[in-house]
């Protein structure tokens, strides 16, 4: 089963940016195709991981872009808290896992591939924007 | 024989005597009636004057320094009698939450012993070495000290909506919604608890100017049910909170001292104030005494496109927590060398941040040690 499909329209159009999103489909793809095969927990545990671990290098790269420019970038602080939000909402739900906790894997999965996409169509594609503008100067 | 004379003659003087008579009446009446009139309106002046000061000390404004005078004795004595009662009272209601008191008085209700169970958000002050400090201090300067930073805390408390539920030695316990309802009471008791963090440092600014001890606030928040009523006795009650979560939040007070954070509030805190206030994680604890694992978050200031901005954190902060978060999250998942990696990088940006140190010593600590896959990102405390 195919959790999110991409699409050319989610190209924003900065290429090291696109292959990171690209990336991150293809890893919660296969943490639904893992669940898909019968809960196994090692394997779950293994996907999900990969998964966070790509994260939050793609909110490093990407903050680390912003980063150059912080008074330039307009919308620094609500991109910076989305990654934020993300970041601590998947802690926490990795955190519970771990512990065995009773969690909502679906849910999880659904907030993770909504949250990619709507912050691509909206965040991401404001820092697009901006980047376009500085290269030319930098 | 007849006599005819005109009745002017006999009626005349009486007429004129009447006549007389009436205008002197008419006179007095016309000078009379205007000096009742004055006096009847001093009358009800002073009479107005004292109502409204009575409307006003039943709301326990006392500040008013005016003084009834009188020609009439009795009004004059009653002048006296509310002028005293003012200043007794004014002496008197600084024991008491006036707030608190206001609401008894304007609902007409008599305060009863007993409590109800409500949602609250609490907080907890203390000042951070005290026992040293006020050692080494004169009593009466210790005093004088305190009472101006109770003022400037209990300040930034009142300011937001707190209800100050007591002062305990150097420390301060207060909530939020109740008496009185908030719908954002996690919010309010986040800024103030900003606004007394910082108007505490501006006193500490000027006390250092003097050369005087550091008086160094640290603050615990949480939000959870307790129960809230008045406790004691028929003849002196206290309105106060008391349940399991009070004492947590008072706990997370108590563990400032292990990671040198000013404030540090519970999970549920965070994630009720999160769009308007930056938190970042700072460690999942057993303190002494509870079982379940608490997970602790330092509230580093407001967003910088909150409305607090008064209060709000420089924007490479956002960045830098944005940063801390990923960096707990490899050391959470046990990427240690990863993890040590990006403190390393941490404790560059601020030297003076003891958990980036902490957590450096840590990810080094474990990484020596081989822990293995049962390790878990949990502290426990054995002392409180």
């Amino acid at each position: 089963m195919t959790l999110v499909a991409w699409n050319d329209s989610l190209c924003i159009g900065v290429k090291e940016i696109d292959e990171q999103h690209q990336r991150l489909f293809q890893l919660a793809n296969e943490v639904a195709a893992t669940l898909e095969r019968g809960f196994d927990k090692e394997a779950v545990a293994k996907d999900l991981r990969a998964l966070c671990d790509y994260a939050v290098d793609h909110f490093a790269a990407e903050e680390a872009l912003m980063d150059l420019d912080v008074d330039g970038y307009p919308e620094y602080d609500q991109h910076v808290s989305e990654h934020m939000q993300c970041t601590t909402k998947a802690l926490d739900f990795l955190g519970a896992f771990a512990e065995d906790k009773a969690v909502d894997m679906n849910e999880f999965l659904q907030f993770v591939t909504l949250w990619i996409r709507d912050h691509i169509q909206s965040m991401d594609q404001t820092l697009a924007t901006f980047l376009r503008g500085r290269i030319p100067t930098a | 024989m007849a006599l005819a004379a005109r009745a002017d003659d006999f009626t005349g003087p009486l007429a004129r005597t009447r006549n007389q008579g009436l205008l002197f009446a008419l006179v007095i009446i016309l000078v009379a009636v205007p000096l009742l009139g004055m006096a009847a309106s001093r009358f009800s002046r002073g009479l107005r004057l004292l109502a409204q000061e009575a409307d006003r000390i039943r709301n326990l404004d006392l500040g008013s320094r005016d003084e009834l005078h009188s020609h009439i004795d009795e009004m004059e004595q009653l002048g006296r009698a509310v002028t005293s009662m003012r200043s007794a009272l004014r002496s008197f209601s600084r024991y008491l939450p006036r707030t608190l008191v206001r609401q008894f008085v304007a609902s007409g209700l008599d305060p009863e012993l007993g409590g109800e169970r409500r949602e609250l958000t609490l907080l907890f002050t203390d000042v951070e070495n005290f026992t040293p400090l006020s050692e080494n201090l004169a009593p009466e300067d210790l005093m004088r000290a305190m009472g101006e930073y109770f003022e400037v805390v209990g300040q930034a408390i009142l300011e937001r909506g707190g209800t100050i539920d007591k002062f305990i030695g150097d420390a301060v316990m207060a909530f939020w919604n109740a008496p009185f309802e908030s719908e954002d009471h996690v919010e309010q008791a986040c800024v103030a608890a900003l606004r007394l963090s910082k108007a505490s440092e501006e006193l500490n600014q000027r006390r250092q100017d003097s050369g005087l001890p550091l008086l160094r606030t640290r603050v615990g928040i949480h939000t959870g049910a307790a129960v809230v009523g008045n406790l004691g006795s028929t003849d002196r009650m206290d309105y106060t909170a008391l349940g399991a979560n009070v004492n947590l939040a008072s706990r997370l007070e108590g563990l400032n001292k292990f990671y040198a954070t000013r404030i540090l509030v519970s999970r549920v805190v965070r994630e009720r104030a999160r769009n308007n206030f930056l938190f970042r994680s700072v460690d999942v604890v057993v303190p002494k005494g509870v079982t379940e694992p608490l997970a602790l978050f330092e509230l580093v200031g407001a967003m910088p496109m909150s409305p607090y901005t008064d209060v709000a954190a420089p924007r490479a902060r956002l960045g830098f927590c944005s940063r801390w978060e990923r960096a707990i999250t490899l050391y959470r998942t046990a990427q240690w060398d990863r993890a040590l990696v990006e403190f390393t990088a941490l404790r560059e940006i601020m030297p003076d941040d003891h958990l980036a140190k902490m957590y450096c010593t840590r990810a080094e600590r474990l990484l020596q040690n081989k822990q293995g896959k049962d390790w878990k990102a949990i502290q426990r405390y054995s002392e409180k």
